[in-house]
């Protein structure tokens, strides 16, 4: 532990926390995080010399390990040709492509630079498109920072919800709804009331961020039956379970279009 | 969308039916935009990794992979007679440390986070990292041979007996 100790001290004294995302300082189990120096296939390498077996993969991403041989060809390659040019490629339509044959409910896809931008985005649209302010969300799902989406559920699904982090006014969750996830009925009573208001319902179809929770039988289905009876946008988190928990992610195990 | 799409690099991606997605700028009225977004490097890591997830036999092996450490866990805690509520969907995974079922976070929250924290040392310990929090998934990869999950059931059986 003798490097990482005093690497976690140095990088506190210049990264908030010594970390660029909260989950890594280990504060929920505590202890000095591990500072990783190298990763191949399953194993990671921390800056003392100690190998492990990973089961985060970055989160999620690496699903066929790190530093696999035939991805890092490709990307040497493509690094060697320029790393950004703002401007249009083919490579664009090769990779939109792969993702519109993987999902069924894709016909046009845009590529953002994280999870957060893309469900931020993703409202946005749903918004813009149904010309409609309400969001609801459910507890425990997370969707990456989005300001509206950082919220606590009031008591009852009459009372407002508080946002969970300063730096969020209230005004900018008035229109989040927050219910509790697997609880059909709850979507079913405030789309009764405010069906009209409501431009999406945003969920991760499975739940993967409060520990991961399945959801019951029939609950997608009841939410795609619902948006579609009140002209409500069903955005499907995939962030985590696209390409992950089946080639089509989620939607593709149930069956379920967003069509 | 997010993660598994980049190939390790930063890609996040949105989309949907065309008549939706055609209100975004520049055809639609709705802004968005990206300095890096769709940059040529992480296209092309996203493209290599997507390519070779296309062979449906990786969905097989990652099923039987992810089954086996997560029988073996499970085992594990009912042999130890700890309490806890497994979840799994395909290759992501996640034990609970509760004695209920967990259908929300109302029923995730009540998990033992203090056990958790004792699980998850003694796991780095014995050279296993595993999330640094209760409320996260276990991610099997391709990378995860028999050894290595065999292993790691070893090690889990190992932590918990203390428990």
């Amino acid at each position: 532990m003798k490097n990482q100790k005093k690497a976690f001290a140095e990088a506190q004294g210049f990264i908030p926390g010594g970390v660029n995302s909260p989950v890594r300082a280990f504060g929920a189990v505590g202890g000095t995080p591990i500072f990783i120096k190298s990763g191949s296939g399953c194993f990671l390498t921390d800056a003392d010399g100690n190998t492990y077996v990973d089961y985060i993969g970055s989160w999620g991403p690496l699903i066929l390990g790190h530093a696999d041989p035939r991805v890092v060809k490709r990307i040497n390659e493509a690094v060697s040709n320029g790393t950004s040019y703002g401007a249009p490629t083919e490579l664009e339509i090769t990779l939109a492509q792969l993702i519109k044959e993987a999902m069924p409910s894709i016909e046009k896809v845009r590529m953002v630079n994280s999870g957060t931008e893309a469900t931020m985005s993703a409202i946005r649209l749903a918004r813009g498109f149904t010309k409609r302010d309400a969001v609801i969300k459910f507890e425990g799902c997370y969707h990456g920072h989005v300001d509206s989406l950082l919220i606590q559920a009031g008591s009852g699904a009459t009372t407002l919800g508080t946002p969970t982090s300063p730096g969020i006014p209230q005004d900018f969750v008035k229109h989040t709804i927050s219910l509790p996830y697997n609880d059909i009925d709850a979507v079913n009573e405030v789309c009764a009331r405010r069906g009209k208001d409501i431009a999406c319902i945003i969920v991760e179809a499975v739940a993967g961020n409060m520990g991961v929770v399945l959801p019951k039988k029939g609950y997608l289905e009841g939410l795609r039956e619902i948006t579609k009876k009140h002209g409500i946008v069903l955005i499907f988190d995939e962030v985590m379970t696209g390409f992950r928990v089946a080639h089509g992610g989620v939607q593709s195990l149930y069956h379920i279009t967003l069509i | 969308m997010g993660k598994i799409i980049g190939g390790g690099l930063p890609v996040g991606a949105y989309g949907g039916r065309k008549e939706i997605m055609d209100s975004i700028s520049p055809v639609g009225p709705v802004y968005q935009a990206g300095t890096l977004s769709g940059n040529p490097v992480a296209m092309t890591a996203g493209i290599a990794t997507l390519e070779i997830l296309r062979d449906s036999t990786i969905y097989k092996t990652l099923e039987e992979k992810s089954r086996r450490l997560a029988a073996g866990i499970e085992k594990a805690c009912t042999d130890a007679r700890v309490p806890a509520f497994h979840t799994r969907i395909g290759s992501m995974l996640c034990t609970f440390f509760t004695d209920q079922a967990v259908t929300d976070y109302a029923t995730a929250k009540k998990c033992d986070t203090r056990r958790y924290a004792k699980f998850f040392h003694g796991m780095l310990e014995r050279g296993f990292y595993f999330a640094p929090s209760q409320f996260e998934a276990v991610f099997v990869s391709m990378a995860h041979g028999e050894r290595e999950l065999d292993a790691t059931i070893d090690a889990f059986r190992d932590v918990i007996k203390d428990f």
